[in-house]
């Protein structure tokens, strides 16, 4: 990705100072942030509803 | 002349500049430290509600817990932290009279994308919005583990994160954005004083708790056929108590960031600290009147149980019940309405538990009921109390009527969402474990570990 200013050097920065700064890789990356917690919370329900399912069968 | 003039101006404006770096770094320092005493509240509900669980759900518990601290960081960053600016004026989302509010204020600062992301990452130039965001983060943790306690041993794990996250990072934000905030619709129009959260976070997690139990059901076991409760112990009592002990640990880091330091920018005043509203607090206050609230909570618990769980219980009761007023409460003051609070704790569970609601840990009672009677006191005493200062024009007071209608507001911000939501997910078969697995034991059926793999041994000390 790169240093995102003209010149390499801290001395230029006086703002935002992370990887990406001043494109849109923040909010791809926020982006990516959220749909991994909706979709772990998917896959999270639905191994929990194979356990009570494998309990209930045994009972 | 001017030569020494000149050579005085510079070095004055050399220790200008000094004592302004160690004022932005002190800043920063005192809210980064809240966040890590406020992680020990966390600890403390952890050790509480596995304390309070049977060995067969003690690590459900805690991964429940864990799970809902995990979920509402990111999630109040996507979101949580845009709704507590944006929302103050009310649905409208417009701007308030202090200027710092609405949704163009929020959108320019509380986005993690487009321009407003300089202020939610790292900025060489930014030392307050990180440390603000952390804390704000932390008390949203802190709604959600009032919750977990209470709904232990039964509840479904991921069902559980989901109403966790709509608690911690939208319905208690939109009541910080109401009631805690200069531009927020309960102070700017009623008066409405909260300094340490009794309501808008402690009363919102526990009327929400209060609405996911309705829903949720009781343990099985709990009650019997005539409608009278059977005690289900938890495990371990010194974990719980211990816990309760951390949590008030905690506490002090929270109290501690419902303060705004001076001398910054954003601060309200260049030389003395004041509270969310502007209005005088110091350290020194919140010493004298945390301390002397949980003696009293402690006192008048023991005078009504003598039971170590619901003493510890009225010391976190203490608190709450004065902690919209920690700021301008005489000690003795505070003393004795933390003690009344410790009175009335059980036999208000007790109330409770005879209508069919199974709370494990007295979440509702302790949170809900205290924190909504912390609110209404606070009007009884301080009635006349400018409840703003600053910005916002003309100050309103605190009133009693004032203080009930927040106390109302905040109780239907946690009960409806927790009501409606538990509803929702009950019905899609997300919210009660199946009973065979509430029978065998959580843990057994989808924890791959053992709290206890060898077992508790029995004590050996000898019988004579």
């Amino acid at each position: 990705m790169g240093f995102p200013f003209e010149s390499a050097t801290w001395d230029v920065v006086d703002g935002a100072m992370y990887m990406g700064a001043g494109s849109g890789a923040p909010g791809f990356y926020t982006f990516v942030a959220a749909v991994i917690c909706v979709v772990v919370l998917w896959k999270g329900n639905k191994e929990e509803h194979e356990r009570y399912a494998a309990v209930e069968k045994e009972r | 002349m001017e030569e020494q003039i000149a050579e005085l101006a510079a070095k004055l404006a050399a220790v200008e500049a000094k004592s302004s770096v160690t004022n932005t770094m002190f800043a920063e320092t005192f809210y980064y430290i809240t966040i890590p005493l406020m992680i020990l509240i966390h600890a403390g509900f952890l050790a509480y509600e596995m304390g309070s669980s049977r060995t067969k759900n003690v690590l459900t518990s805690g991964v429940k817990n864990i799970l809902a601290f995990a979920f509402i960081i990111p999630t109040f960053y996507f979101f949580g932290w845009w709704i507590y600016w944006g929302f103050p004026t009310g649905l409208d989302l417009s701007e308030g009279p202090a200027g710092i509010s609405g949704a163009a204020y929020a959108n320019a600062i509380a986005w993690g994308w487009g321009e407003s992301a300089q202020y939610m990452g790292p900025n060489i130039s930014d030392q307050a919005s990180g440390v603000f965001f952390g804390a704000f983060a932390l008390f949203a943790a802190t709604t959600a583990s009032i919750m977990s306690g209470a709904v232990i041993e039964r509840i479904q794990t991921v069902g559980f994160v989901i109403l966790a996250v709509i608690l911690g990072s939208f319905a208690w934000v939109v009541a910080a954005a109401w009631g805690w905030h200069a531009d927020g619709w309960l102070v700017t129009k009623f008066g409405v004083h909260d300094f340490g959260a009794a309501g808008l976070v402690h009363a919102v997690a526990g009327f929400f708790a209060l609405g996911v139990l309705i829903n949720l059901g009781p343990r099985i076991g709990k009650f019997n056929a005539d409608g009278t409760a059977n005690h289900i112990a938890g495990h371990s009592m010194p974990m719980t108590v211990t816990g309760l002990m951390l949590i008030i640990v905690g506490f002090w880091g929270f109290l501690m960031a419902c303060v705004i330091v001076p001398g910054e920018a954003w601060s309200w005043f260049g030389d003395k600290p004041s509270t969310i509203y502007g209005t005088p607090i110091t350290l020194s206050a919140l010493s004298f009147n945390i301390l002397m609230a949980i003696a009293g909570g402690i006192i008048g618990s023991w005078i009504w149980t003598k039971d170590p769980f619901w003493m510890m219980s009225g010391a976190l009761a203490g608190i709450i019940s004065t902690a919209s007023g920690l700021d301008i409460y005489f000690p003795a003051l505070a003393f004795i309405i933390a003690f009344s609070a410790g009175l009335i704790l059980q036999p208000c569970a007790n109330w409770l538990e005879r209508r069919g609601i199974d709370d494990a840990v007295g979440a509702v009672t302790v949170h809900g009921t205290i924190g909504l009677y912390g609110v209404v006191m606070l009007g009884v005493f301080a009635t006349g109390f400018p409840a703003l200062q600053g910005a916002a024009g003309d100050a309103p007071t605190i009133t009693l009527m004032g203080q009930i209608v927040g106390a109302i507001v905040f109780g239907l911000l946690g009960f409806v969402p927790g009501y409606v939501c538990s509803m929702i997910l009950n019905q899609m078969g997300m919210l009660r474990t199946p009973e065979a697995a509430e029978i065998l034991g959580l843990d057994p059926t989808k924890v791959p570990a053992q709290g206890y793999p060898e077992g508790i041994p029995a004590s050996a000390m000898p019988a004579e």
